[in-house]
């Protein structure tokens, strides 16, 4: 699981908070709440789409996610896109407790787009950890170009932008032409395909040999 | 075969004889297939299968059938005894007989009959003739040193681009891109890309003539404009060499449209230029160009 990020790929830059423990007004700083959150804001107040969420997880049992998206001005709303996700099976057990984890668009309960700013919601019910948190925190965008973005023109537009509007009287016949053309085509890449891989090894260049290759032997 | 006179003399049919006369006593130490063969013509150990096998009919008849089916010449009669005639001539007897090779003009029309056998889109049979002509020319007589050196091999390039329409000035283009120097022994390798390509430029020119026709309408001079138009989107699909070859061959297909060429020639035509025409030799000389540019000189 480690790793998910591609090879390809960059994260989007963003600033997370420190993980903030849940603090019970005129709490006791002994006791501690079992809940933590960390925030995470895109610079400059920006939004971006978000694909994918990876990090790796300490001691962590459970996991949710609410996220602030842009929409008419106001007060914003958080909406939870993930609720109570299981980090570690048994949160008194170290298994799942320091694996990576990598959250896709598809798990969450709502849109991804246009996120302005996620809040990470962590609890660890076990009294077992004395600090838990999640870490190398990276969020990733939809990959940059769809492929279609991609193609070239000659292959999506099956018919020619523009067709002449009036074509010559004159002009030959494009369907033989293009046959002819075609079968010429053809005959090249034959050429080129079936090419010879052996050489004859020759040293000169225009007739002439390199002093340096004579040999007085 | 009705039509070749039986000019096989008796110093021939001699030979016939004396070799069926050899060849008896071989199969009749224990070759199994023959037997049953005999048996079942009826005719004892004189049937008339066994007589076929025996002299080698059997497998004759069979090669020379393979040999029409691989090359499926227009005129099966006069490839026929065509092929019989080589066959006596640079048979195993005729060999043996005479004890020496023949001499190199012989050969090379041995080998040109060869590698004409067969057209190069039948991959296998053309290779294998190309093998063949390669060993026919390789065959140095009693020097015993097998090998194709440049002479030869150039003067096969040469002959075969006799054969087509191509204009001198051409095919000399092209053979300057493919042929050896005389002193040069010619792998197989070479050999054979070597030869192909001077068929494939045959058909190549061939095209271009079929292509001129159309550009001219009948009329006997192509405009320059249009000549031009289609020349340069050939070369535009010919090009495009950056892509994996799926995709290369996906956009030429598609430049080499109707629709697109149409298009070209259309604004060719459009064009405030002088009219002039372009001659058949220039077209030719310049489409051809395209395609020696493609391929790959010897080195």
């Amino acid at each position: 699981m480690s790793g998910a990020a591609g090879p390809g790929r960059a994260p989007l830059p963003c600033a997370a908070r420190a993980a903030a423990a849940l603090q019970l007004p005129g709490g006791a700083e002994a006791a501690r709440p079992g809940v933590a959150v960390i925030d995470l804001r895109f610079p400059r107040g920006g939004a971006a789409d978000v694909q994918e969420i990876v990090f790796k997880n300490f001691y962590t049992a459970f996991l949710s996610l609410r996220v602030q998206r842009a929409g008419p001005p106001g007060p914003r709303r958080w909406v939870t896109c993930l609720r109570d996700h299981r980090l570690m099976p048994s949160p008194h057990t170290e298994e799942g407790s320091q694996d990576y984890f990598s959250l896709r668009r598809h798990q969450m309960l709502c849109d991804m787009e246009q996120v302005t700013a996620l809040r990470f919601i962590l609890r660890q019910p076990s009294p077992a950890w004395l600090h838990f948190s999640i870490e190398e925190l990276q969020v990733f965008p939809p990959a940059q170009k769809s492929p279609q973005q991609d193609f070239p023109s000659w292959l999506s537009q099956l018919t020619p932008p523009e067709q002449p509007a009036s074509p010559h009287r004159e002009l030959p016949d494009p369907e033989k032409v293009s046959t002819e053309v075609q079968q010429m085509w053809v005959l090249t890449e034959v050429i080129r395909a079936r090419q010879a891989a052996a050489r004859i090894g020759r040293f000169d260049v225009d007739g002439c040999y390199d002093v340096n290759l004579l040999s007085y032997t | 075969m009705a039509g070749s006179p039986p000019s096989p003399p008796a110093a021939k049919m001699a030979a016939y004889e004396k070799r069926r006369a050899a060849a008896a006593p071989a199969p009749a130490a224990g070759s199994g297939p023959a037997e049953p063969l005999g048996a079942a013509a009826g005719g004892g150990p004189g049937g008339e299968a066994e007589f076929l096998l025996r002299s080698g009919v059997t497998a004759m008849v069979r090669e020379a059938l393979l040999k029409v089916l691989e090359a499926r010449p227009e005129e099966p009669v006069s490839f026929l005894a065509d092929y019989f005639e080589r066959l006596v001539l640079g048979g195993p007897g005729a060999a043996e007989a005479a004890a020496e090779l023949p001499a190199p003009p012989q050969r090379l029309a041995r080998a040109l009959w060869y590698v004409r056998l067969a057209h190069h889109s039948h991959r296998t049979a053309f290779n294998n003739n190309i093998s063949t002509a390669y060993e026919v020319l390789g065959a140095s007589g009693r020097r015993r040193r097998p090998g194709v050196d440049g002479r030869l091999y150039s003067e096969l390039l040469r002959r075969i681009c006799q054969l087509g329409a191509a204009p001198q000035e051409v095919s000399g283009a092209l053979l300057r891109r493919v042929q050896c120097r005389d002193h040069e022994a010619v792998p197989f390798d070479v050999f054979r890309y070597g030869v192909l390509t001077c068929f494939v430029l045959l058909e190549f020119v061939a095209k271009a003539h079929a292509l001129y026709d159309v550009l001219d309408g009948g009329t006997g001079a192509a405009d320059k404009r249009v000549c031009q138009a289609v020349l340069r989107t050939l070369e535009e699909a010919l090009g495009g060499g950056d892509f994996s070859v799926p995709v290369r061959y996906l956009e030429a297909g598609s430049k080499l449209g109707p629709d697109c060429l149409a298009l070209a020639m259309d604004r060719a035509l459009q064009e405030r230029k002088l009219s002039a025409s372009m001659s058949r030799e220039e077209f030719l000389k310049k489409a051809t160009a395209l395609f020696v540019a493609k391929v790959k000189p010897v080195d």
